[in-house]
């Protein structure tokens, strides 16, 4: 390593992370650094091998490996230092970052930061599934790995919870796998995931699919062997009686990802309680000056393409903040209003063009979006799934009244 | 059975968990051969692992002996429970002091917490004067506390609900530790001192075979001189093997456990408690650098593993740690278990040390809960008794009572990280993030004898943050598979029927094209 001060560091390679350092070397910082706690760059796209990426960045349809080599490749060819195997131990306010790796432990302190560690899965142990603790039990994106990546089965008469997107994406993975997955499990009235992956991943393959219904037991006591399902009532508690034994050998869980932000905590980073993530300007900065953060430790997105898109919008500001330019002042704060579950970037500039990003918290016919009093859009759907996207653009911003603080963002069902 | 032994021992212990492994430790500064025997995958599979843990003395033993009173009528005046002739109380009081020297001999992990018994209203009040005074009225360790009043407990517990009133206070009254160590770490000093211990050895019989005794297990037989029962919950089965059954009346109680993310371990100092009644345990902890929750009765069970855990027992005991601390989440919760507790109602105050009726080279050692305080004085206990019954026991010269602990990556200094990386790469590449452990660390375990996924997990602590081993489990895996030298498919999460993963991919395929389901 040579010895000039790092210009922007980037913590994790995943798609976020690697469009991030890209971006910042394309803005002109001199040393990017980009720190992998894996094996490899891509994150988790290497284990999703299907398809579906790339259809709004590269107007392609690619796996997931593929897409993530397009952005691989220029990582190799833009001259970015890469350290693999290597995890942050610490993150200081002051932008100090500890790395730990099989050469020793170093500490840096690099001009700018782009977070992007990603989520984690929501586990059987966070939402309390009641039962013993057998062999068996799996996380969809811990299973997933195991049989793209090591090319080892978690069984053979499986139950899926939870119809999160890497749920569906397993139970026709493991179908064609020789698997026989007995039913996907959802405890809300609708599919978790996207549009096109239920219809894929589990109406092609004949999956039964069970809405309104919950696991309520784990059976085995070394290694499953059966759950127990149950109607759950509006407000989603079992309904008695309803119980179903379903025999099988493994459970896995698709309830949900948590964006991960233990070094965000570490560093003061603000989270909100809403999406788990930093609370980011439009420069995708946090409240910590110098650290920005981009894709799934952010919010949970829909589509990798966006991800991208956040980790190159993450990368150039962390360049420009790294040559000295200044922050402008982010005036005006975006809050979700009605049927609004959370707005990326919550303070804009309310001074140039910004694209925001935000979900539903039901989903809905025939709504009006709107921002604060000068934007409306009508909607035919929208579900809590898929994202939402809006450019507010110069004119659109010239509506806003001088001293405006604050901007409510609603989605209300046209009258 | 007519095979041949494939081990032959002066002295069988059965059951590896904190009793077993205490005895191993106690028996290995003598000369002669001991083998314990564990039918689980890892040591401390059963009691110990579902334990609060805790080496307590004083005011929170004052509260234990309340609680003990879950099998006697309610209104049972306090004072009657405290019995200073019970090997428990006994034990418990020689215990305390001793392993003050044994946790530091052993490396074990270990912290002082303070323990603040508060009270918020008449009631509560009344029963922590019952606790104060049955402490003063004890004396010495017992009355080593302080009254204090509203205004210190928030200065001490700053987050505990604050309409308190007052609190007992004991500044070193509980060692926090975690119970699975404290069983591995004896089972290794005994090892270091030649003692065999064996895995996933269940025992399936006892016969006599002249002057010995043959002890059939899942792996073959051990011919032995003396046994000691040490199984606790399935004690009663075992000493049925050794001879004609009698009437344990061995009861199981079943108690859940909340675990907190470390992001919560500010939340409370020490151990903070309602005061204790009859049959119901309200607390909240730290327990290292995370919150343990243990709020709720002792349920009775009709199985010694029933470790199966209820969806409104982990309701209700969030419910009731939100009055001890009310900003308590359950978006914080990363794990809940639950522990069989076992008591014995021959004599529910105490434990059961005597030999089996129709075979005095059979050593029932049945220990009612605390098991870990009294464990050392107990072991020396059953030392003499094996004596008094004829086993030899001369004391080794070489006997070392040090062991040291795998390092622990996370609390070291970066200085000391990098001396370590230096001498092993290995230590410098972190598997599990949530708990910053080292691959270093896990082959260590390994060669310690670490063979399944929970063991690597209750040795290293690889898995037990709040993503439960999503990142790091395969990882894991595969270098259990790689050091063990062993098919993936083969590596158990804890008992040889656990198996994680069923096949390789394509395997399923395959059968199907032969035609072969």
């Amino acid at each position: 390593m040579n010895s000039n001060p790092i210009d922007v560091l980037v913590i994790g390679s995943g798609p976020a992370g690697m469009a991030a350092a890209i971006q910042a070397k394309e803005s002109g910082s001199k040393r990017v650094l980009l720190v992998e706690r894996a094996e490899e760059l891509g994150g988790l796209l290497s284990q999703c091998i299907h398809n579906g990426f790339g259809l709004i960045y590269f107007n392609e349809d690619m796996t997931g490996p593929e897409y993530g080599q397009r952005f691989v490749e220029k990582v190799m060819d833009s001259k970015i230092e890469v350290l693999l195997e290597t995890m942050v131990l610490r993150l200081a306010a002051d932008r100090k970052v500890t790395l730990c790796n099989k050469y020793g432990i170093k500490t840096l302190a690099p001009e700018s930061i782009v977070l992007a560690m990603g989520c984690r899965e929501r586990t059987r142990e966070s939402i309390v599934i009641p039962g013993y603790r057998p062999a068996g039990i799996f996380t969809a994106g811990t299973a997933q790995r195991w049989v793209n990546i090591e090319g080892y089965l978690p069984g053979r008469e499986i139950v899926i919870l939870g119809s999160g997107d890497v749920g569906m994406i397993m139970a026709r993975r493991l179908t064609l796998e020789g698997a026989e997955v007995k039913a996907v499990v959802e405890i809300l009235p609708y599919i978790g995931g996207l549009i096109r992956n239920e219809v894929q991943c589990l109406y092609d393959f004949n999956i039964p699919v069970l809405v309104e219904h919950t696991v309520v037991n784990i059976h085995g006591i070394q290694r499953v062997n059966g759950v127990t399902v149950a109607r759950v009532d509006q407000n989603r508690n079992p309904v008695p009686e309803t119980e179903k034994f379903i025999e099988c050998d493994t459970l896995l869980l698709s309830v949900g990802l948590i964006p991960e932000n233990e070094l965000s905590y570490m560093a003061g980073v603000i989270l909100n309680p809403v999406t788990g993530g930093p609370m980011v300007n439009e420069r995708m900065e946090t409240n910590v000056p110098g650290i920005f953060a981009a894709g799934n430790c952010v919010h949970v997105n829909d589509l990798v393409d966006y991800v991208s898109v956040e980790g190159e919008k993450a990368g150039q500001n962390a360049a420009e903040h790294a040559s000295g330019k200044a922050s402008p002042k982010m005036g005006i704060k975006l809050e979700a209003g009605e049927n609004v579950r959370y707005v990326i970037p919550q303070t804009i500039t309310g001074q140039r063009e910004v694209a925001i990003r935000l979900r539903v918290k039901e989903p809905e016919k025939d709504v009006i979006l709107k921002v604060g009093e000068f934007m409306t859009k009508r909607l035919k759907v929208v579900k809590p799934s898929e994202m939402l996207h809006l450019v507010l653009s110069e004119r659109h911003l010239k509506g806003i009244k001088k001293g405006t603080a604050q901007l409510v963002v609603s989605c209300r069902k046209e009258d | 059975m007519t095979d041949q032994p494939i081990l032959e021992a002066e002295v069988v212990i059965i059951g590896g968990g904190v009793t077993g492994t205490a005895l191993a430790r106690e028996l290995s500064r003598y000369q002669l051969e001991t083998v314990l025997l564990e039918k689980g995958g890892e040591l401390c599979a059963g009691q110990t692992k579902g334990s609060l843990g805790n080496i307590y003395t004083g005011l929170n033993l004052v509260g234990s002996m309340i609680l003990k009173s879950v099998l006697l009528p309610l209104g049972t005046p306090l004072t009657e429970l405290y019995h200073p002739h019970t090997l428990h109380t006994k034990w418990c009081e020689e215990g305390f002091k001793e392993w003050e020297s044994v946790l530091n001999e052993l490396d074990i992990k270990h912290r002082y917490v303070p323990l603040t018994i508060i009270a918020k209203d008449e009631n509560q009040i009344k029963n922590l004067e019952k606790i104060r005074d049955l402490g003063r009225q004890l004396g010495g360790m017992y009355a080593d506390f302080e009254q204090i009043d509203r205004e210190e407990i928030l200065s001490r517990e700053p987050n505990v609900n604050p309409e308190v009133m007052t609190a007992l206070f004991a500044s070193k009254h509980v060692i926090d530790i975690f119970p699975p160590e404290v069983a591995i770490a004896l089972a290794e000093n005994a090892v270091e001192n030649g003692c065999k211990v064996l895995l996933n050895t269940e025992v399936v019989g006892i016969s006599q075979s002249g002057p010995h005794q043959i002890v059939q297990t899942s792996r073959g037989s051990i011919k032995t001189n003396f046994i000691l029962n040490a199984a606790c919950g399935w004690g009663d089965k075992i000493c049925d093997m050794a001879g004609e059954g009698r009437n344990w009346g061995l009861q199981y109680r079943k108690t859940v456990m909340i675990i907190l993310d470390t992001r919560c371990k500010g939340l409370v100092n020490g151990m903070v408690r309602w005061p204790n009644v009859p049959g119901r345990l309200d607390l909240v902890q730290r327990r290292e650098d995370n919150i343990l929750i243990e709020c709720g009765t002792y349920d009775p069970t009709d199985r010694p593993d029933d470790t199966y855990t209820i969806r409104e027992d982990v309701i209700k005991s969030m419910e009731m740690a939100k009055t001890i601390v009310p900003t308590i989440s359950e978006k914080d919760i990363i794990n809940t278990f639950t522990g069989v507790r076992v008591f014995n109602t021959r004599d529910v105050e105490d434990h059961i040390v005597e030999f089996h009726p129709s075979n005095k080279k059979f050593l029932n050692v049945i220990i009612r809960l605390p098991g870990i305080i009294g464990a050392l004085p107990m072991a020396r206990h059953v030392a003499e008794t094996l004596k008094k019954a004829g086993c030899r026991l001369a004391k080794k010269d070489d006997f070392r009572p040090f062991r040291r602990a795998i390092p622990r990556f996370r609390d070291l200094s970066d200085e000391m990280r990098n001396r370590m990386i230096g001498d092993d790469p290995q230590y410098g590449h972190v598997v599990c993030r949530c708990e910053t452990v080292t691959e270093g660390q896990i082959v260590e375990a390994i060669r310690r004898g670490g063979s399944t996924e929970e063991g690597i997990r209750m040795r290293t602590r690889a898995g037990m943050g709040r993503c439960k081993g999503g990142f790091c489990g395969p990882r894991v895996v595969k270098i259990l598979a790689r050091e063990l030298n062993i098919p993936v498919t083969e590596v158990k999460k804890r008992s040889l029927d656990s198996q994680l993963l069923l096949c390789k991919s394509k395997e399923l395929l395959l059968r199907d094209e032969k035609g072969s389901a």
